[in-house]
């Protein structure tokens, strides 16, 4: 009697596991994906690179793939990876899948002890300029399709001029509303910087605020952006640095933390590193009118407030049109690698047409190349003002952590209380100082 | 050679002999010890005395990183801080283990239930807890702040941007934990002193106040002892409650030590001054738990 309860038990055991096991596998049979003949297959016409006899050429050889934990296992690369291996069966691909946070940190000691991954997913221009990418110039160049990248996705990849990565997915900010509020109060949607401020005032009443701030340097460098301002300055020679304490970017950030400290038209933002959470909750849950976010969050809204989704307005991010910030990632090959040619091959599959749509269309990550915004998938009214914004979305320009950190922190002490010029003037000492620290 | 050299020399031996077999038999662990505990100090060590960014070479920069460690104030202040939080969380987690060890020692109905129950905060991830009190005292969503406003208090405090607030609450989380982990170990140590100390108390008209400081306690000593040090051990390693909860801030007024080694080593690469900020941190520790072993053999 026991071993059969045991045996019951194990049986149960396995049923749940299998039943908890999220098996997102290829969504096309492998033989769908197999390419039998690829020297006499069409590619351009499925949208995939065209067959490079140099990588059919090579030795065997494994690919240690680092792609983010929310990409690794998804379908889309899935397929673009077996699809791969069926065109040059000389190439094995093994996909691990790290948290986005983590991935850098541990490619750099990868990189350092002397033993890299071959392709590692994360932003290229911090990589490059950290000395843990390899530059490719060479192979872009070879490939000559830079032209169908958008500029901002470009700029991500690279670092002072030269190209770190391919970029994989890109992204911006811009204006989210809730329509019926906005009706309510009679009130326009804002264009400039000064609407914002004078609509969000207007929306603002006991229960609601008008607007939601963010204590966080990417998102506030897309108002900074908007209004035609910078926080580093160019050099002849092309180099950059940080430039905190100009007087466009201490009025931008003077009059946008003044929206939550004096107007009280907005929440203080929470004190998490995390940022992301709190205007979609706000929005949300009734308890603010509008905010500024990326289009990860048109899928949020439209899953966890179907409510709000269905009152949702968008527009681009107030300022004077001059564009927002560019988000994203990139694909690049670790100092240090031996297979940089098949690795950028590989990266050409993961970003050719036909594996950027079904990542669009199945992961919602927006694509890099300006022609697939012309497809039905971005017909969306919701979407147009981030394609429009996409156009002229700019890099975050620094690179140096502790500088981030260091302007973080500052933006945080400007929204707890202190005065903007003062500390941004602090911001850029520090700056200077860590700049100096890390050269020397 | 006479007899009792003889002896003598031959019992040395056996007496060889026997440590021979003692440290062999000590060895896998000594080993294990010597290459995952030794090693890395002494790596760590090495370390201090240069400038490392990964994937760059160390280079050898003498003392400068120690010079450096000196003037760093923020350093200071979250060793400040540091001291603030262990102090206040492990005092109040041990005495309120003790209180809550001490009436779960007696005989009720559905004791087992609460000494799984109590125990239950040890064994949920630290970043779940953090977030619960974030939950809580968040002062746009928080419940807390909620229910102050419903009951007409119309601008509350916005906890976790306060300086003194925000280490309180980090301080009541500690608290939280450490009650939690404590409990089972002094309940298992109050179960084990006699019961026919208390019925002889009983018989001399001790009361339940006399027979707590006067038997219970000094019987717990040496468990009490190794709460506080695992107390202070543990609250020396909290970063996941202070990344969730406040990010160190508002102005750094709760940024703790290795949160902050962590930010240099890792997040800005600085793997060289990392590893001095870590020795920087040994002697406090050592001082600390040294201190709570002399207070602990005062009372002896």
């Amino acid at each position: 009697m026991r071993k059969i309860t045991y045996f019951l038990f194990i049986l149960f055991l396995a049923i749940i596991l299998s039943a908890c096991s999220d098996d997102k596998g290829s969504t096309n049979g492998s033989a769908e994906l197999d390419i039998k003949d690829p020297e006499n297959f069409d590619f351009e016409t499925e949208g995939l690179p065209e067959y490079n006899k140099e990588i059919a050429e090579l030795e065997d050889r494994t690919l240690d793939v680092w792609l983010a934990s929310d990409f690794a296992d998804q379908p889309s690369i899935k397929d673009a990876v077996a699809q791969f291996e069926s065109v040059y069966p000389n190439v094995d691909v093994n996909v691990v899948g790290y948290p986005w946070e983590d991935i850098f940190d541990q490619t750099r000691k990868a990189v350092g002890g002397g033993n890299p991954p071959d392709l590692v997913h994360g932003t290229g221009m911090i990589e490059g300029a950290e000395g843990v990418a390899e530059p490719l110039d060479d192979l872009w160049n070879k490939w000559g399709k830079e032209d169908e990248f958008l500029k901002g996705a470009i700029d991500l990849a690279s670092y002072e001029g030269t190209k770190y990565g391919v970029p994989i997915e890109i992204n911006t900010t811009f204006y989210f509303y809730d329509k019926e509020k906005f009706e309510e109060e009679n009130v326009e949607v804002p264009e400039s910087f000064e609407d914002l401020s004078n609509i969000s005032n207007e929306l603002t009443t006991d229960n609601q605020y008008g607007f939601v701030t963010v204590a966080n340097s990417w998102a506030i460098y897309g108002f900074i952006v908007s209004q035609g301002g910078n926080i580093v300055e160019i050099h002849e020679d092309g180099s950059t640095s940080p430039s905190l304490n100009n007087d466009q970017v201490v009025k931008i950030i003077e009059e946008y933390t003044n929206m939550a400290k004096e107007d009280r038209s907005s929440p203080i933002p929470p004190p998490q590193k995390r940022q992301v959470d709190n205007p979609i909750a706000m929005f949300g849950s009734g308890r603010a009118a509008s905010f500024v976010s990326g289009p990860w969050d048109l899928s949020l809204l439209k899953e966890q407030f179907p409510e709000k989704y269905e009152n949702l307005g968008t527009a681009m991010i107030p300022g004077n049109g001059e564009g927002s910030v560019a988000g994203g990632g990139s694909l690049y090959v670790p100092t240090g690698s031996d297979d940089k040619e098949a690795s950028f091959e590989l990266m050409k599959w993961f970003v050719s047409d036909k594996y950027a749509m079904r990542m669009a269309e199945e992961m919602g990550r927006t694509p890099v190349k300006a022609d697939l915004y012309d497809s039905d998938l971005f017909n969306d009214p919701l979407l147009q003002p981030f394609i429009e914004t996409l156009d002229n979305a700019k890099a975050f320009p620094i690179v140096n952590q502790e500088v981030v950190d260091i302007f973080n922190s500052a933006i945080r002490d400007i929204f707890d209380g202190d005065d903007a010029e003062t500390r941004l003037n602090q911001a850029q000492k520090e700056a200077k100082d860590a700049i100096k620290r890390a050269e020397g | 050679m006479n007899k009792s050299t003889a002896s003598l020399a031959s019992n040395n031996k056996g007496k060889w002999k026997d440590y021979f077999t003692s440290y062999l038999f000590a060895l896998p662990a000594l080993l294990f010890l010597f290459v995952f505990i030794f090693v890395p100090i002494l790596y760590v060590g090495y370390l201090s005395f240069h400038k490392y960014q990964l994937p760059g070479e160390p280079i050898f920069i003498g003392l400068e990183n120690y010079t450096r460690v000196l003037q760093d104030e923020v350093f200071l202040k979250s060793i400040f801080n540091t001291i603030v939080y262990t102090i206040s969380s492990v005092t109040l987690a041990v005495l309120l283990a003790l209180v809550v060890a001490y009436l779960l020692n007696r005989m009720f109905k559905g004791k087992k239930f609460y000494k799984v129950f109590y125990f239950l905060p040890t064994v949920t991830s630290e970043v779940i807890i953090a977030m619960i009190f974030f939950w809580m005292f968040d002062h746009n969503l928080g419940v807390i702040n909620y229910t102050l406003t419903a009951l007409g208090i119309p601008d509350p405090p916005a906890w976790l941007l306060d300086p003194f607030w925000a280490m309180v609450i980090l301080i009541m989380v500690g608290t939280w934990r450490g009650v939690s982990y404590n409990i089972p170990i002094l309940l298992s140590a109050l179960e084990s002193v006699p019961r026919s100390l208390y019925e002889a108390a009983d018989l001399d008209g001790a009361t339940d106040f006399h027979k707590f400081f006067k038997i219970s306690i000094p019987s717990v000593k040496p468990m009490i002892l190794y709460s506080v040090v695992m107390g202070i051990i543990g609250s020396f390693q909290v970063v996941a409650i202070v990344d969730v909860l406040t990010d160190g801030g508002p102005k750094n007024s709760t940024l703790v030590s290795l949160k902050y080694i962590w930010q240099q080593a890792f997040e800005f690469n600085y793997i060289g001054y990392g590893a001095t900020l870590s020795l920087a941190l040994l002697p406090i520790l050592i001082i600390g738990t040294g201190l709570a072993f002399k207070i602990s053999a005062r009372g002896d």
